[in-house]
């Protein structure tokens, strides 16, 4: 054959072009989260949702989930203004060092890869004045600059860390079960029922409950758009079991939104972007999507 | 839980929320084929090549208008590239600084050297001419159900048309390109009819 192919340095410009051009809009809220964790796959399980941290530690053992190992002690630093903080040399096995900054004034406060968070006055001494990432470690990386607006506080604590994601497990009939990760979904994934405890729902009735498997179905968005309004409203209870996959421990449910009438409380986080006034023809690009669960994945998956 | 649904859907949303690195996985995974089919249409390298970057940049230009069908972003994306390789003088325009701004490696060969590759770029120009011969419609459809393998019944949801108005359409668009390749259609009858995919694919 001829040479068919892309020249790659066109490709990656403008591959790097688009992403920028998507990038940029991105509404305030979500452009904080998607930025913290541009580039880091790796995330430990810290979040920006309050409480998620919590929730990560108490599943430390969950196959699949990232397993994070201090392996230094921590540095914290309080600075105002743009400051360094030195971490000293990296220890063997170090992939990455987990950032936690707390901003003490109001302001607006970048790491060093460009991510930034901002601080308003009624968010310093609330859960909602810290921020968490686990930077990948790149050679040669023993501080960490923290730029800010002028006579902004903070505090940094910062740590090496190895971060490894842990296999899943087997069970005696040959399931796989773990959390989600970057490498797919076991057929028992890891959730948190509603009555707190935490279990395993088969991905299968995940699928079923959550349209993955009608979708397979559908030969046009009329099918689509038929199968979204036979199941508005509609409540889909998945039974959780432990990880053997077969003694029930609590249920999770997935409930459908009521599409664009916003009765159904905040808009699913991926429609944010999507202007809430359409032109003539136009069709909502979300409704229906907006599915709600109760109860919750084990492991936060940063994926929306 | 929405990294449960993978896929072209689950991406596409992301990037409506501006999630950069989903459209980045999104043209990670269609740059070939937009690309191929873009060379299909003008039969020449550094304009496929054009002809595939507005194409993505259209896509997302023009992002609320985007369909999702059968799960894919594809089928939208090669009926903008069609538009797009029609239109190319007007596109290229919208884009041209752009496009210039874009590094490109050198070519490394002269192509009219090899006498495979001066073949083979005739019989890319002659199929990108006997394709300039059919309306946009059909184009359109001919893109779809005979190059990228849709289904007939796709090719008329992203099209607005009746599957059996695309039906018709797809016959006579046939008998207009064999036409356009092998001269008269009645001297040269087809001994073998382009396959034509119905039903869901597997």
């Amino acid at each position: 054959m001829n040479q068919l192919h892309v020249d790659n340095l066109f490709s990656d410009a403008l591959r790097a072009k688009l992403v920028t051009e998507v990038g940029k809009i991105a509404p305030s809220r979500a452009k904080k989260r998607a930025r913290l964790w541009t580039g880091t796959a790796a995330v430990a399980g810290i979040g920006l949702l309050g409480g998620v941290g919590a929730t990560a530690a108490g599943l430390f053992s969950t196959p699949g989930s990232t397993q994070v190992t201090p392996l230094a002690s921590p540095v914290t630093e309080t600075h105002t203004g743009t400051a360094t903080v030195q971490l000293g040399h990296s220890p063997e096995g170090a992939t990455g060092i987990e950032l936690q900054l707390n901003c003490l004034t109001p302001g607006r406060f970048e790491f060093e890869d460009g991510a930034n968070t901002t601080c308003k006055a009624e968010d310093v001494g609330t859960r909602q004045d810290w921020t968490g990432y686990t930077l990948p470690l790149t050679a040669g990386k023993e501080s960490i600059t923290i730029t800010t607006s002028p006579n902004a506080s903070w505090k940094l604590t910062a740590q090496y860390v190895n971060t490894e994601i842990t296999d899943w497990a087997v069970n005696p009939h040959g399931d796989t079960y773990g959390a989600e990760n970057e490498n797919g979904t076991p057929d028992l994934v890891a959730v948190i029922a509603t009555n707190g405890k935490s279990g395993y729902a088969y991905r299968t009735d995940l699928e079923d409950a959550n349209g993955t498997t009608a979708s397979k179905t559908f030969k046009s968005p009329a099918d689509a758009l038929a199968w979204q309004k036979s199941i508005q409203g509609k409540e889909f209870v998945v039974p959780v079991y432990d990880s053997t996959g077969k003694t029930v421990v609590g249920e999770f449910v997935i409930g459908r939104g009521s599409g664009t009438s916003g009765s159904a409380g905040e808009p699913a986080p991926e429609c944010a972007g999507v202007p809430p006034t359409l032109g003539p023809g136009e069709t909502y690009p979300c409704p229906g999507l907006s599915t709600t669960e109760t109860g919750r994945p084990a492991v936060p998956v940063p994926s929306s | 839980m929405g990294s449960i649904a993978t896929g072209d859907e689950t991406l596409w949303r992301r990037s409506l929320s501006g999630q950069g690195d989903a459209f980045g996985d999104l043209y990670d995974r269609h740059r070939d084929r937009v690309f191929r089919h873009a060379y299909r249409l003008c039969g020449n390298h550094h304009d496929s090549e054009d002809i595939m970057a507005a194409s993505f940049l259209e896509l997302w230009r023009r992002r609320k208008h985007v369909r999702v069908v059968e799960g894919s972003i594809l089928p939208w994306l090669l009926v903008t590239t069609t538009n797009v390789a029609r239109n190319r003088a007007r596109a290229a325009a919208r884009y041209q600084r752009l496009l210039n701004s874009l590094p490109r490696s050198r070519e490394p060969d002269d192509a009219s050297a090899d006498p495979y590759r001066r073949y083979q770029n005739q019989l890319d120009n002659d199929l990108a001419q006997a394709l300039a011969t059919l309306s946009i419609e059909d184009l359109q459809l001919v893109s779809l159900v005979v190059f990228e393998e849709h289904t007939i019944a796709a090719a008329a949801a992203i099209l607005n048309l009746t599957p059996s108005a695309a039906k018709s359409r797809m016959h006579r668009a046939r008998q207009r390109l064999r036409t356009a390749l092998n001269g008269d259609a009645a001297t040269n009858p087809p001994t073998a009819p382009t396959p034509v995919l119905e039903g869901e694919r597997p």
